[in-house]
């Protein structure tokens, strides 16, 4: 991944991530609310503008759902709707916060994904001496989306290559998607068993002691970031404990 | 490393036909043994259980040991016992996590502990073998399959094994590659390790193997010296076929033992009339004949997969006439494979043109050209989906409007011709990695297509496979379809191909007949070709079985 981001420790993302997926759990609603915005413009800035695309893709729509169910079937008093009719307040409240709250984790957990890089992953995990066998299965877990699209791709190929459509307006992509799912998942499936055999026959289950080929460098900017994202974490906590 | 086979036989899951039964082997290091037998056979299956894969891996059931210096390889995980393998589908082998082609060579020797130092030095000298240093810095998945196969191949020289087993290691390589390949696999072997490899042609294991092992449904059925073997009838007997030369004489009615090589069959003939070829003549007068129909044309194509990357094709300009068969030329990674994913609409050029029956393919989708075009992907075994190989065949037609009763005849007729027939009910993914090739040929003939574009059609193919191949592609030929094919198989272009366009780091470098383009590029020249020259057989009579009737004749 281009700019800042590319650069950074491959833990400091991760350990900001986590830091802000907990403070979406621990802060009030408002606060996440800011958190959200912060970080979608964070993001941009250093370079991770698809992940908050992603995240923004995904969370408008069950945004926009959660204000009208929660308004329009919501409890407690009710207030005059723009377009004639009354709201639940409470119910309007309570979608904001709680959409503020899934939009800060599934910003915080894409723009993580986008910029995830598993090779600088692998080498600072071999770099800290972690095991490499769990590390590796966390990479191949993350890059099993990509593996997925890859293999989807692959069949979707095959199948306009032989006449089925795909492309056009919506119904017809609706109706390609069942002649893709089956055949994925048995795909998937034989996927699996490859990759069981790439896995054996290139060495990665083995537990020797390995040496990192290029670590990525690990500055005082990241381990200052991944500190202050920590003591943010426990500072918030003992906040909403105590008061 | 020794290797040690007693009474093994093996099953896979939920078959009940054994795969390979009671074989019984002894393979000793600094020696290069060659498997090999019919679609089938077992020899992949054989090579599983040597690296003690199967059926740690696999499932199934086994019976017997292998036992590797002393120890079952039951017990043994394959690259820290010194054993290095190679799997007949390259691209399945890759790691997933790194970003170049060095990365993907280091992994072997950084999971086997070496030290920072001893990686970057074996990785360095394992490109450098490979020839690899160009592409270092590439994105691996993003390789042609031939660039893969050598990535991988020095993947495994960094390991430094003690025995490498190799399941079709020359399957997609030009002759370059393929040549250097034996020069590495004869300098590992001289240095003591075990080389094992599974391939079905018999003129590049003729130059490297000390040994030849043929198995016919799992069991070994003949075991020595290749010379020997390659030159009796037992082998033809058992299906898994001879050199070009020794197939030549034998279609020439030559007893046996038969020359293996064009030298010494010419020296078998003597004086067959050597006369002087006026090849070029002869090509003027074909192209006097009227023109039919254009089929595909490109029109100063050039094309790049990304805009910050080198073009893969640039200002690249032919057309093939309708009932013509193309061959495309080039070393691995020259843009061949690419060309015909632009024929196919699986790319935008991103300046020129690309009209594919007429349609120019800008703002097309593969959809609108099938199944008018058929395409045969450099993987098809990774582009099945559906439950059976008679549903695989279903497909295209039944879109096309096809009533049932023709759907079931053609899928008859093709399945039969491709020698599938019995596999028509099968699950596409559990036939073996070459049949599948021969399934995704079928899904795209029982359409009937007006233009065939196949990427190394003849891949892993035995020699009786390779045969159906090469007549169906003739017959299709014979009834005015137009065939454009990626190939590095000499004989399968000389045999099957009437013309040949040479690319050569994206260029067009060379366009004319097909044993013009054999001549010049570096495929190596089918006995067939080379005696017809000498015979004086004119093109489109030079094909091997007419130079076995003139040998007859002779």
């Amino acid at each position: 991944m281009n700019g800042p981001i590319g650069r950074v420790h491959p833990f400091t993302p991760a350990a900001v991530a986590l830091a802000l997926i907990a403070m979406a759990f621990i802060v009030p609603a408002g606060m996440a609310a800011s958190l959200f915005v912060l970080t979608c413009v964070v993001a941009i800035a250093v370079g991770a503008g698809s992940g908050v695309r992603a995240a923004l893709f995904i969370m408008i729509p069950i945004w926009l759902l959660l204000l009208v169910l929660q308004g329009i079937f919501g409890d407690g008093d009710r207030v005059s709707a723009p377009w004639g009719g009354t709201l639940s307040a409470s119910g309007l409240v309570w979608a904001f916060s709680q959409g503020s709250r899934l939009a800060l984790i599934t910003t915080a957990s894409l723009t993580f994904a986008a910029s995830f890089n598993p090779h600088r992953f692998l080498q600072a995990s071999i770099d800290r001496g972690w095991p490499f066998a769990p590390a590796y299965l966390l990479v191949a877990t993350l890059d099993a989306a990509r593996t997925l699209g890859e293999q989807a791709r692959r069949l979707r190929e095959a199948q306009r290559t032989r006449g089925v459509r795909v492309s056009g307006s919506i119904a017809v992509r609706i109706g390609a998607l069942p002649a893709l799912i089956f055949p994925l998942l048995l795909a998937s499936l034989t996927e699996a068993d490859d990759r069981a055999l790439a896995l054996e026959t290139r060495g990665m289950m083995l537990t020797s002691h390995r040496y990192a080929i290029d670590p990525p460098r690990d500055s005082a900017f990241d381990r200052v970031t991944r500190w202050v994202s920590l003591i943010m974490v426990v500072a918030a906590l003992y906040w909403r404990i105590r008061g | 490393m020794r290797f040690r086979v007693e009474q093994l036989s093996y099953r896979y899951p939920v078959q009940e036909r054994w795969a390979i039964r009671d074989v019984q082997l002894d393979i000793l290091p600094g020696q290069i043994t060659w498997l090999t037998g019919t679609l089938g056979s077992g020899t992949s299956t054989l090579l599983l259980a040597l690296a003690g894969l199967a059926p740690r891996l696999t499932g199934g059931t086994a019976e017997g040991s292998v036992v590797v210096d002393g120890v079952d390889i039951a017990t043994l995980s394959p690259l820290q016992a010194g054993i290095a393998y190679l799997g007949a589908s390259p691209a399945l082998q890759l790691s997933g996590i790194a970003p170049t082609v060095r990365d993907e060579i280091a992994i072997a020797p950084m999971n086997l502990g070496r030290t920072r130092g001893e990686i970057l030095e074996q990785t360095e000298r394992a490109m450098t073998t490979l020839a690899l240093l160009p592409l270092a810095g590439r994105d691996p998945s993003a390789l042609s399959g031939g660039e893969t196969q050598r990535m991988l191949v020095a993947s495994m020289l960094a390991a430094a094994p003690r025995a490498w087993l190799l399941d079709e290691p020359f399957s997609a390589l030009d002759l370059e590659s393929t040549l250097g390949l034996q020069r590495l696999l004869r300098q590992v072997a001289r240095a003591g390790a075990s080389v094992i490899i599974t391939c079905d042609d018999a003129d590049t294991m003729l130059e490297i193997a000390d040994r030849i092992i043929v198995l016919d449904a799992g069991r070994i059925v003949l075991d020595g010296a290749p010379a020997d073997m390659l030159a009796g009838d037992a082998i033809i007997a058992s299906g898994a076929g001879s050199t070009d030369a020794a197939t030549l004489a034998l279609d020439a009615g030559m007893p046996a033992p038969r020359p293996l090589r064009r030298e010494t069959l010419l020296a078998r003939l003597g004086n067959v009339g050597v006369r002087e070829i006026n090849v070029a003549a002869a090509n003027r007068s074909s192209k006097s004949e009227p023109e039919a129909s254009v089929a595909f044309e490109c029109v100063d194509l050039a094309f790049s997969y990304r805009a910050e990357l080198p073009p893969v094709l640039t200002g690249v300009d032919f057309r093939v006439r309708a009932g013509e068969a193309v061959g495309l030329f080039g070393v691995n990674g020259a843009g061949k494979s690419t060309l015909l994913r632009l024929a196919m609409a699986l790319e935008r050029p991103t300046t020129g043109s690309v009209a594919t029956l007429g349609v120019d393919t800008r703002g097309r989708h593969p959809e609108d050209l099938a199944p008018q075009v058929g395409f045969l992907f450099q993987q098809p075994d990774r582009q099945l989906f559906a439950t059976s190989v008679r549903s695989e065949c279903e497909l295209a037609p039944r879109l096309a409007g096809w009533d049932s009763a023709r759907i079931a005849s053609s899928i008859t007729r093709v399945l039969a011709e491709l020698g599938l027939s019995e596999t028509a009910e099968e699950h596409p993914y559990d036939l073996p990695l070459p049949r599948r090739r021969l399934v995704g040929l079928a899904t795209i003939l029982t359409a009937e297509p007006r233009l065939l574009l196949l990427d190394e059609p003849t891949a892993g193919l035995d020699p009786a496979s390779r045969e159906r191949v090469i007549d169906v592609i003739r017959n299709a030929c014979a009834r005015g379809t137009t065939v454009l094919a990626v190939t590095h198989d000499a004989g399968f272009a000389h045999e099957a191909l009437g013309r040949g366009v040479l690319l050569e780091h994206g260029r067009m470098t060379r366009d004319g007949m097909i044993r013009e383009i054999i001549d010049d590029v570096t495929l190596r020249k089918p006995a067939a070709l080379v005696i017809a020259e000498i015979m004086g057989l004119p093109p489109g009579r030079d094909r091997r079985a007419d130079v076995a009737t003139a040998l007859r004749l002779h």
